[in-house]
């Protein structure tokens, strides 16, 4: 599946060293400093505001509800601990201890809010920047040629991978491997077991990309070309540098009210 | 068409892998600047490794290669310079479409190279326009290469070798996991390439039927040696090669029917095209009709009960979609039927097979196993009853062993030791597989993997048992050895369904077809009733018809003969009775 869309937002517009650094680093690290439900919910806002801006089709906005099922996942885990507060439910399960607090609930909402608002963030990125940008913009962050040809290779491939674990699954369905049913010790063999066809598949798909790579003249040591290698436009430089003011504010109003 | 100058030269050269597979030997060749050389052989024989050695992936990137001798390329030592200094001379083109495109988009693909080697932007710009001309890939430059089919595929892995302006291409079974539609555009962009630009082509490649008219030199590489170098009108004269590599079929039929035509040298030559044949049988007089053959049973008079029924089976992959992936679709297939399913890519073959083995649940409608539901087998009990074999036989292997890959299902089944032992020898014997039962799946040749897939799917013994294009890739000797396989398993009973591009397997050996197009049975008949179609009927669907079936087509028959040993029947009857007639045998 292929995450970014065209679309005629001022983000699409945008370059991708602009947006990996306001939103996956300045914007990212705001909810890190935000220890209050209200403060995180105005970030939400903001948030799902820029995502409704840039109108994600039906497909992209699917997303939103694995991301939400792993965020009240990563929540739950809080009522197995204590973090204090007034208890209004407890029940010991012998090596776990469930438990219904304020503390807990306190934090299980900031991780929930917090793990939306970054997934969010990187939606944005995501949904707006064609592969070819994302590599640009990792590129212009001073990155070694082959993190940035890695980067490339991952958004080319990810989708095909997918498939092939999809098809060697299939393939194992159709000899009787239930991955649905049996013992959990059983579709645990089960799903172990497709790690070798996997891993078989892969290695001969590898080498037809590094003989690939060879043949393309990855590698030389000369001066490599940017033949698609834009600019930070006005639009960018006004972008990062209202990012840089926002967390400015944030972290002044944040140090005087104690938010 | 070619000229003087020696482009590539092997000199004694020889190759071995980790010191002990040697895979060529002492090879002396030479070839010159604008030829088309066609290298054929068996699986195994050495043609890739001649490929790597030309492009210097050997001794360079292959490691644990040792060579002797050496390999120049336009006045180059291959082994003196890495792979990457060669790509401004030599271009290649692998097999595999998808994973050697290596950029989201075709243009990116196609500058890559070029970027790599330090060259100027507007340069870049230059040769983007020359190269999407030459190659009619402009509209699709800003298209992901994910989107692209198959043959689409490959022509931009052709465009972006055509980027470093070489000399020489090297195409190493460029169409072997192509349609017919993508094989024919690979084709006829490098026939174009080679005519009108005169490019230096080395092309390797398993199906004489389709390359051999292009070539102008024929190379057979078997057991590591050149066994024939020669023009493609004379390779069946060489001594003993038809041995090695089975006869495209005009040849086979010229040759049996005792036609010769002149060479380019005015001595007796093969005919190679549908064309050529046709205009000598007519002139030595042999062409005339015989009547109409006779056909096989007629579909539909079977009246074994159906073990599989397709009732208004509906599916879309995706709900929101409009477009369904299988229309609104009734099929009956009962017991001991050998039926093909084609249709181009796309068209939902594999789609229908998903929803026949239970890895897709239909929208609506029903799919019924002994007039059972599908639905209500669970995966154990469905093995039983139907196999599926995948194309790529590497999806299904997880044990170390062939014994152990045969005896996996058995035991997923929890059948006694002995009960698996028993069957797995029985399914290896029948396969002929039984010298690697102690052999790892993943290290046997295509051929044998593609036995031992079937081996693990039959030890589980099926009623059904639906094949995913099997032949793709195999050269002639392991095709005709696997189809003598799966007929075998045909007479023995089980019910075969096999989906398949190759038309020529299909008029060979399978008695009824069906035709996919957009998701719905466009014919289900027997393969002589589709065969019967005019060429331009079958051209809609992307259907080329098989040599012999073309030739009987221009010699005005009929019905077309299916196979070669019908034509060469049905022609020994028109010698007879001097006259186009009614002939008896094969013939009514």
């Amino acid at each position: 599946m292929k995450l970014y869309y065209p679309s005629n937002s001022l983000l699409h517009y945008m370059h991708g060293f602009t947006k990996i650094l306001t939103f996956g680093l300045i914007l990212s690290i705001m909810p890190f400093l935000m220890d209050k439900v209200s403060s995180l919910l105005v970030m939400l806002f903001i948030s799902l505001s820029l995502i409704a801006y840039i109108r994600p089709p039906r497909q992209q906005r699917l997303l939103l509800i694995p991301v939400i099922i792993i965020a009240i996942s990563m929540s739950l885990s809080y009522f197995f601990a204590d973090m204090g507060g007034e208890v209004y439910a407890r029940v010991d399960l012998g090596y776990w201890i469930f438990q219904i607090s304020s503390g807990n609930l306190n934090y299980a909402v900031l991780l929930f809010l917090r793990t939306i608002i970054w997934c969010l963030l990187f939606f944005i990125i995501l949904f707006t920047t064609n592969d070819e940008d994302v590599v640009i913009g990792l590129k212009k962050f001073g990155l070694p040629e082959f993190v940035t040809l890695s980067a490339a290779l991952t958004l080319r491939y990810w989708s095909m991978m997918i498939f092939d674990v999809k098809t060697v699954m299939d393939a194992q369905y159709v000899r009787g491997a239930d991955f649905r049913s049996g013992s959990l010790w059983t579709r645990t063999k089960r799903f172990a077991s497709v790690l070798i066809p996997v891993l078989f598949v892969f290695l001969k798909r590898f080498r037809t990309t590094s003989y690939a790579l060879t043949l393309k003249g990855v590698g030389r040591k000369n001066k490599r070309t940017y033949y698609y290698n834009p600019q930070l436009t006005v639009l960018d430089r006004r972008m990062i540098g209202g990012a840089v003011i926002v967390l400015a504010i944030w972290l002044a109003v944040r140090s005087i009210y104690d938010l | 068409m070619y000229g003087v100058r020696e482009m590539i030269h092997f000199h004694n050269y020889s190759c071995r892998y980790a010191a002990k597979d040697v895979l060529l030997r002492k090879l002396n060749l030479h070839i010159r600047e604008g030829e088309f050389v066609f290298v054929t052989g068996p699986s195994g024989g050495g043609k890739s490794t001649l490929c790597f050695s030309i492009n210097g992936l050997i001794p360079n990137e292959l490691q644990g290669s040792e060579i002797e001798g050496k390999v120049v390329v336009d006045g180059i030592e291959v082994a003196q310079v890495y792979p990457y200094e060669l790509i401004s001379i030599v271009g290649t083109v692998l097999q595999d479409p998808e994973w050697q495109l290596v950029r989201g988009t075709v243009k990116e693909e196609l500058t890559f190279a070029l970027e790599n080697m330090g060259v100027a932007a507007d340069e870049i710009d230059r040769r983007l326009e020359e190269v999407a001309e030459r190659t009619h890939i402009k509209p699709l430059l800003l298209r992901s290469t994910l989107e692209l089919s198959g043959g689409q595929k490959q022509r931009v892995a052709i465009a972006a070798c055509l980027m470093m302006r070489p000399k020489v291409i090297v195409l190493d079974e460029p169409t072997a996991e192509l349609d017919p539609a993508g094989k024919e555009m690979v084709l006829e962009t490098i026939h174009e390439l080679h005519r009108k630009w005169g490019y230096t082509i080395v092309f390797v490649d398993h199906n004489l039927d389709v390359t051999l008219p292009y070539a102008d030199r024929v190379v057979v590489v078997a057991e590591g040696q050149i066994i024939a170098d020669v023009p493609p009108s004379k390779l069946y004269d060489v001594p003993d090669i038809g041995k090695r590599l089975p006869m495209p079929q005009i040849v086979e039929l010229a040759r049996r029917t005792g036609v010769r035509i002149a060479g380019r040298d005015g001595s007796s030559a093969d005919p190679l095209t549908v064309m050529e044949l046709q205009a000598a049988l007519n002139d030595s007089r042999k062409a005339g009709s015989p009547g109409r053959l006779v056909s096989e049973t007629p579909i539909g008079e079977n009246s074994a009960s159906p073990i599989i029924e397709l009732k208004r089976v509906m599916f879309r992959y995706r709900k929101h979609e409009e477009e369904l992936t299988i229309k609104p679709m009734d099929l009956k297939i009962s017991r001991g039927e050998f039926v093909a399913v084609i249709g181009q890519n796309g068209a939902g073959k594999s789609t229908l097979c998903k929803l026949i083995t239970g890895l897709l649940k239909p929208q609506s409608g029903e799919v019924l196993i002994h007039n059972k539901p599908s639905a209500q087998y669970r995966a154990q009990e469905r093995v039983r009853h139907i196999g599926f074999v995948f194309q790529n036989p590497d999806y299904q292997f997880v044990a170390r062993t062939v014994y152990d890959e045969i005896a996996y299902g058995l035991r997923v089944q929890k059948l006694g030791s002995q009960e698996i032992d028993a069957k797995v020898r029985e399914v290896s014997a029948l396969l002929q597989i039984d010298a690697y039962l102690q052999e790892h799946p993943h290290f046997l040749s295509r051929g044998e993997r593609r036995r031992v897939a079937i081996a693990s799917v039959l030890a589980m013994e099926p009623d059904v048992i639906i094949l995913d294009e099997p032949t793709t890739g195999l050269d002639s000797v392991r095709c005709r050895e696997l189809m003598k396989h799966i007929c075998n398993l045909w007479q023995q009973g089980h019910t075969i369904i096999m989906l398949t591009h190759d038309m020529r397997v299909v008029a060979d050996y399978i008695p009824r077809t069906i035709l996919l197009s957009g998701g719905q049975i466009v014919w289900d008949e027997a393969t002589r009733t589709v065969f019967t179609r005019g060429a331009e009927e079958l051209s809609r669907f992307n259907i080329s018809a098989p040599p012999v079936v073309e030739l009987t087509r221009l010699l005005g028959w009929q019905s077309p003969a299916l196979t070669s040993d019908e034509f060469v029947e049905a022609m020994a009857c028109i010698e007879t009775r001097g006259t186009p007639a009614e002939a008896s045998g094969g013939v009514s």
